[in-house]
């Protein structure tokens, strides 16, 4: 057993109203320099839609992630061979369209148009060419549905669905939605770590951060094709790749990432996991019904004394193991199975789970009036609005079952919930409801308190870190550099202006 | 946290070391095999004539390099040939302008120096620059002051163009024979790098030949057999010195490169004509090869995934 820890993040999607502060605020962090206009290391997508860059999900057209080939996991971008062959001239990159044309507005013509009859306005100008530009594309250009005809209709996940289905699913009156914000998801087994040429992608041994040394990369971009999730960006100025650093110089500093510190729904929650690092090769390999279960079944419980000692002996220190016990994700993925990877398919094992979202009620209107009396309350997971099929392709790698699963534990919580403190459903029912969950009364109030009312700490257990001793190690005696500037470092840091 | 870890982390990666040498090898073979091709090209020579720098202290050497460089287009006393007679040269002209103009014909002539001008357009064919540094020159003149008849004026100049001859069936020379040796189907005798390397005629090959020196269409009308023989033989121009002084061309290959010339001097326009257009159509030909071999090398590439969607509308 090779005990490593892991940060690991939660979202949970029934939380999350789409304001896309999460991204406003990383992008006034990380990405508002020359060179980095296009990048969203965190960004909001409206589902069912296409996402950013459109249609990222379309591995047929990408070729990002693994795929099972006999016995061997093998990039979908190609062998060793065909990689190398296609080294100058990479045919799988998205273009800037698939992106957007990156713009800002003439707002000094607000200031400085000469008198006339209309008001002056600020036209869009793109960032690339400096000319004025006619908005077709932005990286939430299908927000709430928003040209749905064009792209929620071509969401690669509504493709198990029945074309009446489909038709069901945007008929105005069933037209349901839900956001999915997303951020690295700092896989065990990255697609961009895998395919990179020169090997400047790597994932931190502490904390298991997927970072792209700036010294290593020789903008090749292969990282940005094999990453299925195409969170790896290429920054035109620098000529190097970028992507999502889970903002580890706060998390040093004992913060959360901006995204988790802005969000306004709280609905994200980050902590540590452990896992064994000798079973990741197996684990990729599984069939891809099995693939969410052999994911749990990697983590490791950080209460057993058996993974302590292994930990331990790895060097993970006692506030590690207990942030560990504490951590919000270990509970929401391990311990009540409700929270998910997305798209386990790709095999990269992300470190991201998704709580899916229950959805409103159904109701029915007759005469204007909004009906609910007519069916249970809350319905059933089975009439959701969002079929089953169209959940499980995005979270559970098409196994409708861990779908159903988690959705009826969820569905528990809530019932359980309007019965002890509104009353508006039976106790009976909601007993029986808990009882078909597989849950006990005990359980769900700690759910339903995680979910509804968590403190700052209870969403965000960050162990320390312990930079000072890691520079210890590092360095050897820090009386060497005593009256030194800085701790030997091989250049010296670069001053902002 | 741990050291080895981070260590683990940062591990020494062999596979990077040994791209790096299997690239570095490739770069070395290309490399080698590049110098190697222009060496077979050059023949190996350096581009120096070692018989004549740096020996020219010697007044004897005028003969020498007279002999060498200018007996190919120019007599003492026997008539003109390419150029003018240049019996009695040093007593018509001025001595500094005729060592200008043996060491930088070109740059006289592109100065528009009069009589340069006017030498020019009697002649036709403007003097190519031999190399020939000014020691050299003055040595030059004082053999052709020596050579010269003792009283020569401007009016006695022989003037009579001393006629090209052209081949008869009797001279030995095989138009055919020449071709070879011109394209280098034939090699020379002694290892000479083919003339085509360097010169185009007319028609020769469809995508001609080398555009380095002199297009050689014209040369026999212009420099008549003798011309060409001398120039054959005594290889005066800096280049052809380097590439044919180790490796002289032989009587016979002389005498079929004549052949040849007198052959393709009359054919020569149309010929032209023609392979420009083959050109063309080679290069049209290639181009779309390239493209449809690049087209289906990368078929399956990816092309505008949003675009597609916007414009295929809903489904």
């Amino acid at each position: 057993m090779d005990v490593r820890a892991q940060i690991a993040t939660t979202f949970h999607l029934d939380k999350c109203i789409g304001c896309h502060t999460c991204s406003l605020a990383c992008n006034n962090l990380w990405t508002s320099r020359p060179g980095t206009e296009y990048m969203w290391w965190n960004n909001v997508e409206t589902k069912p839609g296409t996402g950013y860059p459109t249609l990222w999900e379309d591995q047929d057209k990408y070729r990002g992630g693994w795929e099972l080939k006999g016995n061997s996991l093998r990039p979908r971008l190609g062998g060793r061979v065909g990689m190398l062959t296609n080294l100058f001239y990479n045919p799988y990159l998205p273009a800037m369209d698939d992106y957007y044309e990156p713009w800002t507005y003439q707002y000094d013509h607000l200031f400085n148009a000469p008198q006339g009859p209309d008001q002056p306005t600020a036209r869009p100008i793109s960032k690339v060419t400096g000319q004025y530009l006619d908005l077709e594309a932005g990286p939430n250009w299908d927000d709430d549905l928003g040209g749905s005809p064009v792209y929620a209709r071509n969401d690669v996940n509504l493709a198990k669905l029945t074309e009446t289905e489909q038709q069901a699913l945007f008929s105005i009156e069933q037209k349901v939605f839900f956001y999915l914000p997303r951020i690295c998801n700092h896989c065990l087994n990255p697609g961009c770590v895998g395919v990179c040429p020169s090997g400047a992608i790597y994932k931190r041994a502490e904390d298991g951060v997927v970072l792209v040394s700036q010294e290593k990369c020789r903008g090749w971009r292969f990282c940005v094709s094999g990453c299925p999730y195409k969170k790896p960006y290429y920054n035109w100025n620098t000529g190097k790749s970028e992507k999502c650093i889970l903002c580890y110089p706060r998390m040093e500093t004992g913060q959360a990432p901006a995204c988790f510190h802005s969000c306004v729904g709280r609905i994200r929650y980050i902590g540590v996991l452990l896992y064994d690092a000798d079973r990741i090769e197996e684990i990729t390999k599984v069939p891809e019904a099995e693939l969410v279960a052999a994911q749990r079944s990697l983590i490791l419980d950080p209460a057993d004394p058996e993974v302590i000692a292994a930990a331990k002996k790895n060097g993970i220190d006692d506030e590690w193991l207990e942030a560990a016990r504490k951590s919000p994700t270990y509970k929401f993925v391990k311990e009540w199975e409700v929270a998910l990877p997305l798209h386990s398919e790709f095999r990269t094992l992300p470190m991201l789970f998704y709580i899916p979202p229950l959805l409103p009620v159904v109701a029915t209107t007759e005469n204007g009036n909004y009906n609910v009396a007519d069916s249970e309350f809350f319905g059933s997971i089975e009439t959701s609005r969002i079929p089953i099929q169209y959940m499980a392709s995005l979270f559970s790698a098409g196994n409708e079952e861990i779908i159903k699963k988690a959705l009826r534990i969820l569905w528990a919580v809530r019932s359980s919930q309007q019965a002890s403190r509104v009353g508006l459903i039976d106790e009976d029912v909601a007993a029986a409801q808990l009882a078909e969950a597989g849950i006990t009364a005990e359980i769900a109030e700690e759910i339903s308190r995680l979910t509804a009312l968590p403190r700052v700490a209870d969403r965000y257990v960050l162990p320390p870190y312990h930079r000072e001793m890691a520079i210890e190690e590092l360095t050897g005696d820090t009386q060497q550099h005593k009256y030194e500037v800085g701790f030997g470092s091989t250049q010296s840091p670069r001053r902002g202006p | 946290m741990t050291g080895d870890k981070r260590e683990r982390a940062r591990a020494f990666r062999p596979g990077a070391v040994w791209a790096g040498l299997v690239s570095t090898v490739l770069v070395l073979i290309l490399g080698v095999a590049f110098l190697g091709s222009t060496g077979n090209r050059v023949s190996g020579a350096t581009l120096q004539s070692p018989v004549f720098f740096g020996t020219y202290s010697q007044n004897g050497n005028g003969g020498t390099i007279f002999e060498q460089k200018c007996r190919a287009c120019h007599t003492i006393g026997g008539g003109r040939l390419v150029g003018p007679d240049l019996d009695g040269v040093a007593g018509r002209r001025d001595k500094d302008w005729i060592i200008g103009f043996i060491v930088t014909p070109d740059q006289v002539i592109a100065s528009g120096d009069p009589a340069a001008t006017q030498l020019l357009k009697e002649y036709g064919t403007p003097m190519p620059n031999l190399g020939v540094s000014e020691h050299e020159a003055e040595d030059v003149l004082a053999y052709i002051k020596a050579e010269s008849s003792d009283q020569a004026s401007p009016a006695e100049v022989k003037t009579t163009k001393v006629q090209p001859v052209l081949i008869s069936e009797g001279t030995g020379g095989d138009a055919a024979r020449g071709r070879d040796i011109f394209t280098g189907s034939v090699s020379l005798k002694n290892g000479g790098a083919a003339c085509i390397s360097c010169h185009n005629i007319d028609g020769i090959a469809a995508l001609g030949g080398g555009a380095v020196a002199k297009n050689l269409t014209a040369s026999y009308s212009n420099l008549g057999e003798s011309g060409l023989k001398a120039i054959l033989e005594t290889t005066p121009f800096p280049l052809m010195e380097a590439i044919y002084g180790p490796r002289p061309l032989e009587d016979g290959e002389v005498t079929q490169l004549i052949a040849f010339f007198g052959e393709s001097a009359g054919a020569g326009q149309e010929a032209s004509d023609q392979s420009a257009i083959i050109f063309l159509g080679i290069g049209i030909a290639g181009l779309l090869v390239i493209v449809i071999l690049l087209q289906t090398i990368w078929r399956g590439r990816l092309s505008g995934v949003r675009q597609t969607l916007v414009k295929g509308g809903s489904k």
